[in-house]
């Protein structure tokens, strides 16, 4: 009898670990830390944190456990560099991805000189957040995904760049996706795609009335 | 002792034993329902192992009842098939490096696909369940048809390691049999997401979303199988666009937020898609169509069309007539990518058709030659490594370079209704014309056949098939193939000269917005579509508050300025661009460059105004980039146009103060790179673009839209008073001078990637701007 209450005493402490670590919805940085928050609270205040896993399925992105699972890993046909996909043989530089005009010189080489436009800011992410919501309204949120760390050459030089996933997510529910390329040393935006498409019916126009008429002293010819 | 110990024992045995278990399980969202398949319906007694139920083709087709109700019991219309041996929805083992290509959940809180424990998928059309399950039949379907067709486009591009021509897929996208190194995550579709009146793809992250019809909340889009085959049409676009393209690195999309022709290319050829799966020429009848009123035809023969349309050579779905055109709404006029995407999606189905007569092939085999020929086509457009096609070892061949070509690819020289047409039929020259392949019933599709469709749509408006591109030399190895004239005969080419400000007395030829609450509007939007790739001036307030609703442009504004055009030719005008991005109109000082009349319409500035003689448009360095606004100097005898970084030397401004400090290159005035394009999808004959639009019954124009606006950044240190020259490109699709090189050395081919870096293929329309406080 002292056994039986003993199994049923320690299998309700088991099922209440398993429920708990279950539920707990826990730090998508955890598992994923390359995605940060950047939440716009007001004009002068923009606070940071590793995105939750709640955060990152407002925005609909899906959970990562599943699908890092799947992938059917294969330490030897993945590049050392953050899972450079195997696709081709990727030239690297500096642990960065080169790309761009590539065919004039080797630049993976790095005894030869590749004079640089910019340098690497550590807090590039921080200004590209903050410059992501400067703009935004109140309480809208963007997550920022590391991806690739990038060197472009063009016209001899290179520029270091980062490639990121970028959401926004807004109050009202909605949200929007693309991936872009940074500058490592602004923070700013260079280059985007993988922009969402909508097959939204009817949807909004800009309420950019026709004037009347043209007062602002413009001439064209 | 021990009993503690025993206790801890089984209690941390168990303890792991359940943890071990719960993570075997997939957790629970938040919906029970979603995740395990023993607490559903009885629906499971009816099917068998593996089985489920779908609806095989939306309820209105099903149902034979276009006025279907939406309480209709819409299990009355589903039919058993098998669905998947998996437990889970997990589909498509062709993606290398994952074990399934796409999986379907139910919605963004669900963790994993759907399970079944009981190797069954039947449940009631009422359930979450069945969104899942229905998705995920045809969301297979159409990937299994996709990806088989990729084997048989290697097949027909290559004879074992030999390619049978020209062909645009790398041989090493194939290298292991049946797979292909497409994607590094699976493509997730959310069943029942929770938007209205919606479905969608992200691109970014890899997930379709399909929503519900709004006051019809039981009308799910994922109850119409079209609408999954339409939106893993874009995936497949992506796949397609990105074929030369390295998985890590940039890659390329077609359209924007806003109305452009890429975007409406992209609408069409998804819609082929539905076509391609089902063989039926019509899309989204249900939630979409019965509710919304936005099903779309794709042939001329569809009811839905208005009575002037028909297969008829002389009534078809033409380019630019049909731009607007919206059978739903027939009288309205509408600038959108979805109706627009129309006049392909009507052409690739009557292209399978006559493939069918012409060829002797089935539907099946056209329709997959098309999609073959598709995929030929965007992987050429996509290669930002700036080749196109195999076999070619020099990368200036499309897409300038590859420094410039994501740059080139969306602003400078985008895919739009005329070159897509042109690559098209290239491939489709190259394929089921060759006398050497001769896979037309052991002939060939003719190249008059090829033109005689095209220009059935009003779609013949390249001279040449432009082969060899940038590389093109005539009379040579790298000749092009010329189209035969005689063939254009409902397409029109028009004059550029024909574009013009509109010269009716008193009309305004350009109007300014400074509205602060809407210019934030935009700026919000389109930085947060991913559209703007430039950043804003930490001088301007992020409130905008030197925006003051005026009218006119004042030092610290952003302003939208639109160009009131006019078509003055007898024809309609499509795809109208005018561009405002950095091109080669300066020196290497900076001085701006006065042009020969043979390159540029303006003749500006004379030598006394500051210009200099140019007559080259290289596109490399970077002093080949101007900035689109010059400046107007006071001299001690005259007024010169000079280049903002000398206009801030003039003034001893310190660089710190620019625009852009690191670049005083446009330390006054920029357009903002993203929103310096603006896109008119028609202008009528002897009209613009707001008449064109116009509500027929009110005679109202339609608003415009951040598309049709460009978006200047004022510096808030221009003196007032100062009047700033931007120098606008302006041209349009079927364009007689803006794609086509008059060049006699040229032979009417296509002009170089580096001529669209100057004035020849452009109409130059000039903004001179007074600033004033």
């Amino acid at each position: 009898m002292k056994k039986f209450w003993l199994f049923i005493f320690s299998t309700f402490i088991a099922l209440g670990i398993a429920y708990f670590s279950k539920k707990s919805p826990g730090s998508y940085a955890d598992n994923k830390p390359n995605w940060k928050t950047f939440e716009k609270h007001s004009n002068n205040t923009i606070v940071t944190h590793p995105s939750t896993n709640k955060e990152l399925l407002e925005a609909r992105i899906p959970t990562p456990k599943r699908s890092i699972a799947e992938v059917k890993t294969k330490p030897e046909e993945k590049n050392e560099l953050n899972n450079i996909p195997k696709d081709r043989n990727y030239q690297l530089r500096e642990d960065r991805i080169l790309f761009g005009d590539l065919e004039k010189r080797d630049y993976q080489d790095e005894q030869i000189d590749l004079e640089m436009v910019n340098k690497v800011n550590p807090n590039w992410k921080e200004i590209l957040g903050n410059d992501l919501l400067r703009f935004q309204q109140e309480d809208t949120k963007v997550m920022i995904k590391e991806e690739f760390p990038m060197i472009k050459i063009q016209n001899g030089k290179g520029q270091y760049l980062e490639q990121v996933i970028i959401t926004y997510a807004f109050k009202n529910g909605n949200f929007s996706s693309f991936h872009a390329l940074v500058d490592s040393d602004s923070g700013f935006v260079t280059e985007t795609w993988d922009k969402t498409v909508n097959e939204k019916i009817k949807p909004n126009r800009a309420e950019l009335t026709l004037p009347e008429f043209n007062n602002s002293g413009i001439i064209t010819r | 002792m021990n009993l503690k110990r025993n206790t801890l024992l089984t209690t941390t045995t168990l303890a792991l034993v359940s943890l071990v278990l719960s993570s075997c399980v997939p957790s629970a969202g938040t919906s029970l329902r979603s995740r395990d398949s023993s607490s559903l319906t009885g629906s499971n007694s009816s099917v068998g192992i593996y089985q489920g139920k779908i609806l095989a083709d939306n309820p209105i087709i099903r149902s034979k009842n276009e006025e279907l109700s939406d309480s209709f019991d819409l299990n009355q219309l589903t039919t058993v098939v098998t669905i998947t041996s998996n437990s889970f929805l997990k589909g498509n083992a062709s993606c290398y490096g994952l074990e399934f290509c796409f999986e379907v959940r139910e919605n963004q809180d669900a963790p994993s696909a759907l399970q079944t424990t009981t190797g069954k998928w039947g449940y009631s059309v009422l359930t979450p369940e069945f969104l899942q399950v229905n998705t995920f039949y045809h969301l297979n379907k159409v990937t299994d048809m996709f990806y088989n067709n990729l084997g048989k486009s290697f097949s027909l591009a290559y004879s074992g390691l030999i390619p049978s021509y020209k062909t645009s897929l790398p041989k090493s996208f194939n290298p292991f049999s049946g797979m292909y190194n497409t994607e590094t995550n699976p493509l997730i579709a959310y069943a029942n997401c929770d938007v209205p009146n919606n479905a969608y793809f992200d691109r970014a992250n890899q997930t379709l979303c399909f929503g519900y019809v709004a006051g019809h909340d039981g009308v799910k889009w994922a109850q119409d199988s079209t609408i999954v085959y339409h939106e893993s049409g874009h995936f497949f676009q992506k796949l397609q666009l990105n074929i030369r393209n390295p998985l890590a690195g940039p890659r390329v999309d077609v359209g924007n937020n806003y109305y452009d022709e890429a975007g409406s290319l992209g609408e069409g050829l998804s819609d082929y898609y539905s076509y391609f799966v089902n063989g039926r020429p019509h899309f989204g009848e249900w939630a979409a169509g019965r509710f919304l009123y936005s099903s779309r035809p794709m042939t001329e023969d569809d009811p839905l069309h208005i009575s002037g349309v028909s297969s008829d050579p002389d009534q078809r779905l033409s380019y630019p007539q049909y731009i607007n055109y919206n059978p739903n709404f027939p009288t309205l006029p509408q600038e959108d990518v979805h109706t627009a995407g129309m006049i392909v999606s009507h052409y690739l189905v009557a292209l399978t058709n006559d493939l069918q007569e012409k060829c002797l092939m089935t539907q099946t085999d056209a329709s997959s030659y098309v999609i073959h020929l598709l995929t030929e086509t965007l992987a050429e457009y996509g290669d930002l490594n700036s080749n196109g096609i195999q076999s070619v070892t020099t990368n200036n061949r499309i897409n300038l370079s590859p420094a410039h070509s994501l740059e080139w690819f969306r602003t400078v020289n985008p895919i739009n209704y005329r070159t897509f047409m042109q690559t098209f039929a290239k491939n489709l020259l190259l394929n089921l014309g060759s006398p050497t392949l001769n896979r037309c019933n052991g002939g060939i599709y003719s190249k008059d056949q090829i033109e005689s469709l095209i220009d059935q749509y009003g779609l013949l408006l390249f001279r040449s098939y432009n082969e060899n591109r940038s590389l093109a030399v005539p009379n040579t190895a790298t000749a092009n193939t010329v189209v035969t004239a005689t063939n254009r005969k409902k397409s029109v080419l028009i004059s550029k000269s024909l574009i013009i400000l509109d010269p009716t007395t008193s009309a305004s030829s350009a109007y300014v917005i400074d509205d602060r609450a809407k210019i934030l509007t935009g700026l919000t939007s389109l930085q947060s579509s991913g559209l703007m790739t430039s950043p804003i001036s930490s001088q301007t307030p992020s409130d905008l508050g030197f925006n003051n609703n005026n009218g006119k442009i004042s030092p610290g504004e952003v302003v939208a300025i639109a160009l009131n055009l006019y078509n003055n030719s007898n024809s309609p005008m499509g795809g109208v661009q005018v561009l405002a991005n950095d091109w080669n109109h300066a020196d290497a000082s900076g001085k701006p460059c006065r042009f020969p009349t043979t390159m540029s319409n303006d003749s500006w500035p004379l030598d006394s105004e500051g210009g200099v003689p140019c007559s080259t448009t290289s596109a490399s360095a970077a002093t080949d980039f101007a900035p689109v606004c010059f400046i107007q100097s006071n001299e001690a005898n005259s007024t010169k146009w000079v280049s903002q970084k000398d206009f801030a030397t003039k003034m001893a401004l310190d660089s710190s103060l620019c625009l852009n400090p690191s670049d005083p290159k446009d330390c006054f005035i920029r357009a903002l790179k993203g929103a310096d394009q603006s896109n008119y999808s028609k202008i009528d004959s002897k009209s613009t673009w707001g008449k064109t639009l116009a509500n027929p019954t009110t005679g109202k124009a339609p608003n415009l839209d951040f598309g049709n606006v460009l978006l200047f950044e004022v510096s808030k240190q221009i003196p007032p008073g100062t009047v700033v020259d931007c120098r606008l490109r302006v041209r349009f699709t079927n364009c007689e001078e803006c794609y086509h090189d008059s060049d006699a050395a040229r032979a009417n081919y296509d002009y170089k990637d580096s001529d669209f870096n100057g004035p020849r293929p452009f109409k130059i329309i000039h903004l001179q701007i007074p600033i004033i406080d």
